[in-house]
């Protein structure tokens, strides 16, 4: 396990004014927001200089945070602490991007953006997005690379990984896109110095290609000797356990050991597997990236943007980097479904964000006007919170009082979720509502309000 | 410059091995038996050493009311009524090598008929297939009356299959007695469900290992949900528990499990005409696998049989026949 860093050592460093110009009252408060990685040393003006630098080596995350693209598109990876998500939690996202290759005439190229660019889904609350483009270069020829490169800027803003193991093509690239700051690729023994010399000149991270981890330290104490230190590393390895190997090793090395030449977030092919059988191909494809996503895999390249695999892919990534300290929830209280009157139907359900998500647009679909009682279970779905006591039945009573549903409908009913009739008569109890019990399944809720709700 | 580490942490404790299935030899009547756990290490860490056995796979077959979305409702087809046909199925032409039938219906369970029937049942699969057999009930429990009839038709599985080790279960925190007792009885290991609660875990395999029953006959199910619906909490508390066991709590030292059938419960899988929604559906299961799996799973109960296939596949990667890379120079010359 990674040993934390003490907000008494961050407190050593600083001026101790107790001024409050960084926003809390006292310098402690201060060191303790910057522990909780809440506040950034630089917001306290007193520091002095040495001071600074020594706050932010000290509170640094073990792996580096690079960015890739510019403005808009901009994308961030690395910034990691723990090696384990309940620990803390990981911080940013891994990334999807999509493989383009040089050989691909623009109308498939064209073709590939758009079905990547649409690829959008939103789900409790946030877009899940395919991220970047890896442009490989297969001809070898730089001309043929910078035209293809000229395709994919036409028709996406995205960031890009260009990958050639030719420096030239590379620097023909980077002539070209290098505003853009794309990720470059692969550093390896053969071209560290050409590579770290185009790093420096158009500012663009690398990733790095070694055939052991012993290559890829020293690899990347050249690229820091060149002043290099936006950097990913491919892991090394001639199979999945291999990678998975060397990905765990990277991590817990950075985050436990403290080694910082494997302090940085990493680059993964998962479609590089070979397989035989064509029909397995494709699953191939995504359980590598499964587990590269389930053990640090930072950027994952795909080939195949198809809908059936993204989307698990998708869901796993969303689920792996929720905070597993707060869970994705809403606001407990009143939501108002459609457009209710006096004699709508008052329903409850839990605030676990996915729950409330599936509820409200089944009811929408349904076209039901409801007044929707949302219950804090401090984020748990109607299962895990009825398993778990998570549901108060006081609370229930609270929401309907503090909401006064009283003086919205003119009837004393509340439907309550097929899972959780177990707690229908203390609703009922405490409330003093009568508590009809729904169906276990908000898809059935049209046809339950017909048999028990409109017949009364 | 610090050299690559090749560990990270010294584990104290290791996972017990618990077997399924009672071959002659041992007084039942399976062809084989399956162990699962013994883990020493976290899964896959293969640079610090190697776990005795493979994650295993069990092929879930549903006795009567199989809570199916439509695109499985096709692809199983007349196989859905009759139980002992598509264990001999699953068995045959799907290869499983274990069998998880599954009493899962709250409604048959309560009907005396089908009570009966469920027992006839239990007894032809037990003649039909020689595999090892998972026998589960209730899962998902709505009402209290839910625990009654696990009670029921689970302490009666438990004499009906005695002697064959069967994983028998759920029980929970507060419904254990009952069918703990039969399943020592009659020498069966249990399936101890407890959710997403690491100190849930501890108390029911206290309650178990105080009836007298040992981490070797111990399975537990501490997953939430399956990919897309709490799965974040599936993995956290199965990494949780390995860890804690792995470092020496005695109480946690049994194999987990992990089942990806709950993946066909998605939203996103309940369209019925779409072509592509048994895709889906198929990677849905496979991704809570691997979750699972990666995680610390030591079994998966898993439902369509090209799931169960590519999770086997997978597991098979890492433990017997590792499917090369090719290099990224070699990747940067392709297509
Ligand atoms: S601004 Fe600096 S000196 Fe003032 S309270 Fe904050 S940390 Fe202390």
């Amino acid at each position: 396990m990674a040993k934390k860093i003490s907000p008494t050592d961050i407190y050593k460093l600083l001026p101790k004014k107790n001024c409050g110009e960084c926003g809390v009252p006292t310098c402690m408060a201060f060191a303790f927001k910057i522990v909780e990685g809440k506040a950034n040393p630089s917001q306290c003006p007193y520091l002095s200089e040495e001071a600074k630098d020594a706050l932010l080596t000290k509170t640094a995350p073990p792996v580096v945070k690079v960015e890739i693209g510019t403005g808009r598109n901009k994308v961030v990876i690395g910034g990691e602490k723990v090696a384990f998500r309940h620990e803390e939690k990981f911080y940013n996202e891994a990334l999807f991007a999509v493989e383009i290759s040089d050989r691909m005439s623009s109308e498939e190229i064209i073709e590939k953006i758009k079905e990547a660019e649409e690829f959008r889904i939103e789900r409790m609350g946030q877009t899940l997005k395919l991220n970047m483009f890896a442009v490989k270069s297969v001809s070898g020829n730089a001309e043929k690379f910078v035209e293809t490169l000229k395709i994919v800027k036409q028709h996406t803003n995205l960031p890009l990984i260009l990958c050639s193991t030719t420096p030239y093509s590379l620097m023909k690239a980077l002539e070209f896109v290098g505003e853009d700051k794309p990720l470059i690729c692969p550093v390896t023994s053969m071209n560290v110095n050409q590579m770290a010399v185009l790093a420096k000149k158009f500012k663009t991270p690398v990733a790095v290609h070694g055939s052991n981890l012993e290559e890829v330290k020293t690899l990347i104490t050249r690229l820091n000797q060149f002043g290099v230190n936006e950097i990913l590393i491919i892991p090394p390895g001639q199979n999945l356990m291999d990678e998975i190997s060397s990905l765990t090793i990277i991590r817990r090395g950075a985050v436990e050991k403290k080694i910082k030449t494997l302090g940085y977030p990493t680059l993964v092919f998962p479609n590089l597997i070979k397989v035989n059988n064509g029909n397995f191909k494709d699953y191939w494809e995504v359980m590598a990236s499964a587990a590269f996503l389930l053990r640090y895999g930072g950027i994952i390249i795909l080939s195949n943007i198809v809908k059936w695999a993204v989307l698990p892919l998708m869901l796993l990534r969303q689920a792996i980097y929720i905070d597993p300290r707060i869970p994705l929830q809403i606001k407990p209280g009143l939501y108002v479904i459609g457009s209710p009157d006096e004699n709508s139907p008052v329903m409850m359900t839990t605030n676990y964000s996915l729950t409330y998500h599936i509820v409200s647009n089944d009811l929408k679909i349904q076209g039901i006007s409801t007044y929707l009682l949302v219950v804090d279970t401090g984020g748990l779905s109607v299962n895990t919170s009825v398993a778990g006591n998570k549901i108060n039945p006081d609370s229930v009573a609270r929401l309907i009082k503090e909401n006064r549903i009283e003086e919205k409908v003119k009837h004393k009913k509340i439907i309550i979720p097929g899972r959780a009739a177990k707690l229908g008569g203390e609703i009922e109890d405490v409330s003093g509502w009568e508590v009809l019990v729904g169906p276990f399944d908000s898809r059935e809720i049209k046809g339950f309000l017909e048999k028990k709700w409109l017949r009364q | 410059m610090s050299s690559i580490p090749i560990s990270f942490e010294k584990y104290e404790g290791e996972i017990k091995e618990v077997e399924i299935g009672a071959t002659k030899t041992e007084g039942g009547t399976r062809s084989y038996s399956v162990t699962v756990g013994g883990d020493k290490y976290l899964p896959l860490y293969s640079f610090e050493g190697i776990n005795p056995n493979p994650p295993r796979i069990a092929h879930e077959v549903y006795c009567y009311h199989a809570p199916l979305p439509g695109s499985l409702f096709n692809f199983f087809g007349d196989l859905v009524d009759n139980p002992v046909e598509w264990s001999r199925e699953a068995v045959n032409k799907f290869k499983a090598e274990m069998v998880n039938l599954r009493l899962t219906d709250a409604f048959s369970i309560r009907n005396e008929t089908f009570k009966k029937e469920i027992s006839n049942v239990i007894e032809e699969v037990l003649q039909a297939v020689k595999v090892p057999l998972l026998i589960t009930g209730v899962m998902d429990i709505i009402e209290m009356d839910d625990y009654r009839k696990n009670n029921e038709i689970l302490t009666k599985s438990a004499e009906i299959c005695e002697g064959e080790k069967c994983l028998i279960g759920p029980v929970y925190t507060n419904a254990f007695q009952e069918i703990g007792k039969a399943c020592l009885e009659k020498k069966h290991p249990v399936l101890a469900k407890t959710n997403m609660d690491v100190n849930q875990a501890l108390k029911l395999n206290t309650s178990l290992l105080n009836l007298g029953l040992t981490n070797k006959e111990i399975i537990m199910d501490v997953t939430t949900g399956a990919l897309g619906y709490g799965i974040e909490y599936t993995f956290s508390t199965l990494e949780r528990v390995k860890i804690r066991a792995l470092r020496g709590d005695k109480i946690l030292q049994s194999p987990s499990i992990i089942f990806s059938s709950e993946s066909w419960l998605a939203r996103e899988l309940q369209e019925e005409d779409k072509l592509e929604t048994e895709k889906t559906g198929i990677t849905f299961e496979v991704l809570t696998a691997i979750t699972g799996i990666m995680a610390g799973a030591n079994i998966s109960s898993s439902l369509h049989p090209e799931a169960a296939k590519l999770i086997n596949e997978f597991v098979n990667n890492f433990f017997n026949e590792p499917k090369q890379f090719i290099t990224v120079e070699e990747w940067l010359k392709t297509r």
